[in-house]
């Protein structure tokens, strides 16, 4: 099939295009296969022509200097596995000045750097080279890849999204849903394809690929005339020769570094949980204050409907949902239009580096009532500024089923939609930091699967970091539901994975 | 250009007639003249030189449901005719070879290449956009995969390796959806698309 597509596209050499020649003589399937190859020819050149017209209007932004060697998705896509976030066009970063900044010390493990420079963590890195004698660097790379290099080595910075191992180990971790990142040898250059792969390099030029996690293109740099592409699956190893032989090998027997935590993460690791707020609502309609219950609060729920659309909120029987502490009580019932508020006893600081997660059960009533446009209702988690309305930032479940992450700015949707509808229990990470950007990460658990005792290591959907200052404090939790209702079975904010998914476990 | 055809709102009947059936088979018509012609600048050439030839004759066609393989024969034979040009400066198949692919692709059906297009937005729309614009660059005028080859640390022959290998897996993605869709038009009776 490729050899047919090379010769479409005018590349096959003289004997390739005589075999070929014979062959669709002699044969009525070559023939089919050659027919089935010129009508994907005929799609593209529409697809081409089409886009020309409308790119008078829409000017592709796509620049081939980072794009190329951030191929891509395509394996991943075709085998269905790929779960991306849309992006909007990013700058191409890092490419001209030596000055901008690229990348983030995230960590550094028992380091002696060679030069004298001393690196330590949370220190911004530009484009240039490094060595490291010994021990763990882990550099976080502004496209959101993490590469964890064990010295002896040496590294050189190239962009965002590029860097050149000269020689030593490195593993390279691309976050779900991220651009791809590359990684140059001597010999080759590794594209990750949105997962994890270690490269070691001898300082004799010899290296050695093998994919932890995913898939990876290869693409073998030593010769200019010929230069061959593979693609490597996770488990597999290759080794490349100084001269660019390259040979696959069983197994791989390094040990490749995995711990990509930072200092903060190992501290909020340790930190006992804390609950930051939390309200189960009513466990019946008799109980007083229903409006105020629960802890970390400072006001009671109140009704913010500025534009006149009707709404309402009352409670109501919890059922389908359950609650994590297997309390029974009443469900808080939000309907039509409406966004309903409530005040954090303690505010968060969002330009202070820190983590907040969020646990939020909920339920879309009339779940085929659908609109005009064939949409479900929506509901979105806010935390929001008294001070400043427009600031915020939140996680939303919009009407086709998708997470969407809202900053100051933009907003950004998982790919696909998730695989759990309604009812379920959403967990939300959210990064604050003010330097590198805020970071949110979701996950939604069917009502009737169990939620992992453990932070999961994938995400369905990991935002971007985005430099939206947030320089008021965020002192309103709001929830806000549009066309038909949600209801809400409990609301948690705490400061790890544990407090959020097991409040009974965490001390008052 | 007083030979061509008038696409003003104002032509005559004939023009109508003849601009409607045409740009409705434009579509199924290069496509069948790349089976035959070694590029889509040859294509353009051919349809060009085909639809005057068309235009002409088109009081020859007794009805519109023919347009098509009537279309194909004047089609055919200026693919064939563009041949000799061609075979000066490049590798072109034997006329044998080109009259035998002329004879069968006329099975490049209307039907077959629209939901082909649908299934290829799906695919394509799966790439990352370096991907995608490689996959368009032959498309964009000689020199653009070339260009693309010196933005980047690639050479020209690893860009075309890659297209070929990209392209066989959008056509894989593209066939199995078509298998999908037909499996499902099977299984509802929907006899438009029934499978080859």
């Amino acid at each position: 099939m490729e050899r047919l597509h090379r010769h479409l596209l005018g590349q096959l050499d003289a004997e390739e295009f005589q075999q070929l020649e014979e062959e669709l003589l002699i044969s009525k399937e070559s023939r089919a296969a050659y027919f089935r190859a010129v009508r994907i020819d005929a799609a593209l050149n529409d697809e081409s022509s089409q886009l020309r017209e409308t790119s008078v209007e829409h000017p592709m932004t796509t620049r081939w200097p980072v794009t190329a060697l951030a191929a891509a998705a395509v394996a991943l896509a075709m085998f269905g596995i790929w779960k991306g976030v849309r992006h909007e066009a990013s700058p191409v970063a890092g490419q001209s000045s030596a000055a901008v900044e690229i990348a983030t010390m995230a960590d550094t493990r028992e380091c002696r750097w060679k030069q004298s420079c001393s690196m330590t963590p949370e220190n911004r890195l530009s484009a240039g080279t490094f060595e490291l004698e010994s021990g763990v660097a882990l550099i976080e790379f502004d496209s959101g890849a993490k590469l964890a290099l064990e010295g002896p080595a040496r590294l050189e910075l190239i962009s965002a999204k590029l860097a050149r191992l000269h020689y030593g180990n490195a593993t390279v971790r691309c976050e779900q849903g991220a651009y791809s990142f590359s990684l140059q040898t001597p010999t080759s250059t590794v594209i990750d394809l949105g997962t994890e792969f270690g490269v070691a390099v001898d300082p004799g030029g010899q290296s050695e690929v093998h994919v932890l996690d995913g898939e990876v293109e290869v693409a073998d740099a030593t010769s200019t005339e010929q230069q061959s592409t593979s693609f490597l699956s996770v488990g597999e190893t290759m080794i490349l020769g100084k001269n660019g032989e390259s040979q696959m090998v069983d197994r791989s027997n390094r040990n490749w570094i995995r711990d990509y935590s930072t200092p903060a993460d190992r501290d909020a690791k340790r930190a006992a949980p804390r609950i930051l707020a939390r309200d189960t609502f009513p466990t019946s309609l008799n109980q007083e204050k229903r409006f105020s219950l629960g802890t970390g609060w400072s006001s009671a729920w109140w009704q913010a409907s500025k534009d006149g659309k009707k709404g309402e909120f009352r409670f109501a029987p919890l059922e389908p949902l359950v609650k994590m502490d297997g309390q029974d009580g009443l469900a808080m019932l939000v309907g039509g239009w409406v966004e309903v508020r409530r005040s954090l006893a303690q505010p968060i600081h969002a330009e202070r580096a820190q983590t907040v997660y969020v646990g939020v059960s909920f339920h879309r009533m009339n779940p085929n009532m659908r609109d005009k446009s064939g949409k479900l209702s929506e509901a979105s988690f806010l935390l929001r500024s008294s001070k400043d309305p427009a600031t915020m930032l939140g996680i939303g479940f919009s009407g086709l089923n998708h997470w969407v992450v809202l900053e100051p700015g933009g907003w950004e949707r998982s790919e696909l939609p998730v695989a759990s509808k309604s009812p379920q229990y959403m967990v939300a990470k959210i990064e604050f930091d003010a330097r590198r950007g805020n970071r949110v990460s979701v996950i939604g658990y069917d009502i009737t699967a169990s939620v992992p005792s453990q932070e999961p290591e994938q995400w369905e959907l990991v935002s971007q970091r985005k430099l939206a200052k947030i320089t008021v404090p965020l002192d309103v939790v709001a929830l806000q539901v549009r066309q038909t209702a949600f209801k809400f079975g409990e609301i948690t904010l705490g400061n790890s994975w544990q407090s959020v998914v097991n409040p009974a476990s965490v001390d008052h | 250009m007083e030979s061509e055809p008038s696409n003003e709102p104002g032509g005559s009947d004939l023009d109508g007639r003849f601009l409607r059936l045409f740009v409705h088979h434009e579509r199924a018509l290069r496509a069948y003249a790349r089976a035959i012609v070694p590029t889509w600048d040859a294509v353009d050439e051919v349809i060009q030189e085909a639809s005057v030839v068309m235009w002409r004759k088109l009081d020859q066609l007794d009805s519109d449901e023919n347009f098509l393989p009537w279309a194909k024969v004047v089609v055919r034979f200026e693919s064939l005719r563009a041949r000799r040009t061609f075979a000066r400066d490049r590798l072109v198949f034997s006329e044998e070879l080109l009259s035998m692919l002329a004879d069968e692709a006329i099975e490049l059906e209307e039907e077959e290449l629209i939901l082909e297009k649908s299934a290829l937005s799906l695919c394509f729309k799966k790439l990352s956009p370096a991907h995608q614009e490689l996959l368009l660059a032959p498309y964009s005028g000689s020199g653009k995969v070339k260009e693309l080859a010196g933005q980047s640390t690639r050479t020209v022959n690893s860009l075309y390796k890659l297209l070929g290998r990209l392209r066989a897996k959008l056509q894989s993605c593209i066939e199995s959806e078509l298998a999908s869709v037909r499996r499902h038009s099977n299984a509802t009776g929907n006899p438009q698309l029934r499978s080859q």
